[in-house]
């Protein structure tokens, strides 16, 4: 399973969706993309953009370390 | 090399990073879910310690004393702890304060209260009390760069009030990261925002600007500081000179202080069904830009795959900077000569009855007026101000509410025939209003909107109720769209 990782930690809106939009039009279907942020407001516009735009969202947690990391298949 | 590439390094040299500022009002922490539940938490602490939180206005309203003394104070807040001494701020005791935080990823009111107490607790353990008038909250860029900053303003001995001083601060990282950090523009935005909210409560009087700038480099620096000399200038403002602040990041904002001898129109227990709703100018000034940034940075090609055309998104934005850039002082002194002298009784048929400026939350503003007065409200039309352009923002969640925007639209609520009165003079001045709505009668502060505000507002708050209307059909469909007069419905 293809996966790739895209850092926005440290970005504010709206960078961190439109460079996930970008990510996401680099891959197949079935490929996964690994988003990790910092920025609360993302985590609602992602994930409502990837289930629009017909991808899945796998799971959003909270990382030990500080910061979410959304989970999205396209 | 693309666009964006190029503008990623030209501020990369200036040692800034793009993806971490912020464009306008958007630079805001959340007032719903993190600032108005800390301030909650904080209000118990303060009143023991002698420190009192104004009530929530667009601006500070203080009985004017003639002159005040204004003393700056910033503490750091970066590990945790606060940074800095509280001294020199003694004379004759601070009344008021306007406060600025800069605090990175509040995203819990905790983290934030937490913040606050422990800055609170030190001026009051240096004996300082006060009423904070206004506060302004903004995310920071990196972690070292969190502090609050107060503005106090002190009582002269023996004088007496002879009117309202009216302060306010706002700031802002940039408007448009397209254009020079160093540009007019961007100054001159962020010093008409934090102006707005003194000229829409008519304090047009003896304005002074107190700088709170940074940056990164001292060539960015002395041209920040001379284009607030421009700006100050060309308005016939005084600028006070301040320091700029210590840290290496980008801020445009200022302290502002005007006055007004008459009394600013805060009738909100005046308000009553029929009364009208009436902006200055079409509003939702921040998605021309969020589109066309997020255009350069998904590359050649997106605008036109949303169904746009990548020219007319670049001249809405160049068009709304430059009506953001430009103060709403016109305005503002319509303001004043629509409000009660001091000591006159207000008479609704001559009298202004509330004002606020539709900014970072967009036509949310109408729903907190509403809850501040105890009646519900009706929009019956929103005009964008690029139309096609606020829907396209919102249906690909580029901006959480496209009805947002920066030195944003003037609103005004009157009795109709005041609000037709008004109308006329601002266009005689040149500006295109249009009544949007009115009040329904007394409630609990719901806001009823039309249902294109589903189209306008992705991030939907409670407290609205969708009804139909049929005026919106009027709207413009074409993304340039700038005429709120196609939708203006007087009478």
């Amino acid at each position: 399973m293809v996966k790739r990782v895209l850092d926005v930690r440290g970005q504010i809106c709206p960078y961190p969706l439109a460079l996930t939009k970008k990510s996401m039009m680099d891959l197949k279907a079935g490929e996964r993309l690994e988003v990790l942020l910092d920025y609360v407001p993302s985590l609602e516009t992602i994930p409502r953009w990837a289930e629009r735009a017909g991808h899945r969202v796998l799971c959003i947690e909270q990382r030990a370390e500080g910061g979410w990391c959304i989970l999205l298949e396209k | 090399m693309t666009q964006w590439e190029e503008l990623e390094q030209h501020l990369a040299q200036l040692g800034l990073d793009p993806y971490r500022l912020a464009c306008g009002c958007a630079v805001k922490t959340d007032l719903r879910r993190v600032v108005y539940p800390a301030l909650q938490r904080l209000r118990p602490h303060l009143t023991q310690w002698g420190i009192s939180i104004a009530p929530r206005e667009d601006a500070d309203i203080a009985e004017l004393y003639d002159p005040p003394q204004i003393q700056r104070l910033m503490l750091s807040l970066f590990r945790g702890g606060v940074g800095g001494e509280v001294r020199g701020v003694r004379g004759e005791g601070p009344v008021r304060a306007i406060t600025l935080t800069s605090v990175y990823r509040a995203s819990e009111p905790d983290f934030l209260a937490e913040r606050w107490l422990s800055v609170y607790r030190q001026l009051a353990e240096a004996g300082l009390r006060f009423v904070v008038g206004k506060g302004h909250t903004i995310e920071a860029d990196a972690p070292e760069h969190q502090f609050v900053l107060f503005d106090f303003f002190a009582a002269t001995n023996g004088s007496q009030p002879r009117g309202y001083l009216v302060s306010n601060n706002d700031t802002i990282q940039l408007i448009d990261p397209t254009l020079d950090p160093g540009a007019f523009q961007q100054t001159a935005v962020a010093l008409a925002n934090a102006l707005n909210d003194l000229f829409s409560l008519g304090a047009v009087n003896n304005i002074r600007i107190l700088p709170v700038i940074a940056a990164p480099t001292e060539a960015l620096l002395r041209q920040i500081q001379k284009n607030i000399r421009d700006f100050g200038a060309r308005y016939s403002f005084t600028v006070v000179e301040q320091n700029p602040l210590p840290i290496k990041t980008l801020l445009l904002g200022a302290t502002v202080v005007g006055q007004t001898d008459r009394q600013p129109p805060v009738f909100y227990d005046r308000l009553q069904p029929g009364d009208q709703v009436l902006v200055h100018r079409a509003f939702g000034d921040l998605a021309p830009i969020n589109l066309y940034i997020e255009s350069l940075v998904m590359g050649d090609g997106y605008l036109e795959s949303l169904g746009l055309d990548s020219r007319e998104v670049c001249r809405a934005k160049e068009r709304v900077v430059e009506v953001m850039a430009t103060p709403n002082l016109a305005v503002g002194r319509l303001i004043y000569h629509y409000s009660p002298a001091l000591g006159e009784p207000f008479d609704p048929q001559r009298h202004i009855k509330a004002t606020t400026d539709l900014s970072g939350p967009g036509i949310d503003v109408f729903r907190e007026i509403a809850q501040r007065a105890g009646v519900n409200m009706r929009l019956e039309r929103i005009p964008p101000i690029c139309e096609g352009l606020a829907r396209a923002a919102t249906a690909h969640y580029i901006l959480p509410n496209s009805t947002a925007g920066t030195n944003g639209a003037v609103a005004v609520i009157a009795a109709s025939k005041v609000i037709e009165r008004f109308a006329a003079d601002l266009e005689r001045l040149g500006y295109r209003p249009a009544i949007i709505g009115s009040v329904e009668g007394p409630g609990e502060g719901i806001l009823s909107v039309p249902s294109v505000a589903r189209e306008l507002i992705a991030d939907w708050p409670e407290g609205y109720r969708l009804v139909e209307s049929k005026s919106q059909e009027s709207r413009v469909q074409t993304p340039d769209s700038q005429t709120p007069r196609q939708v203006r419905a007087y009478g």
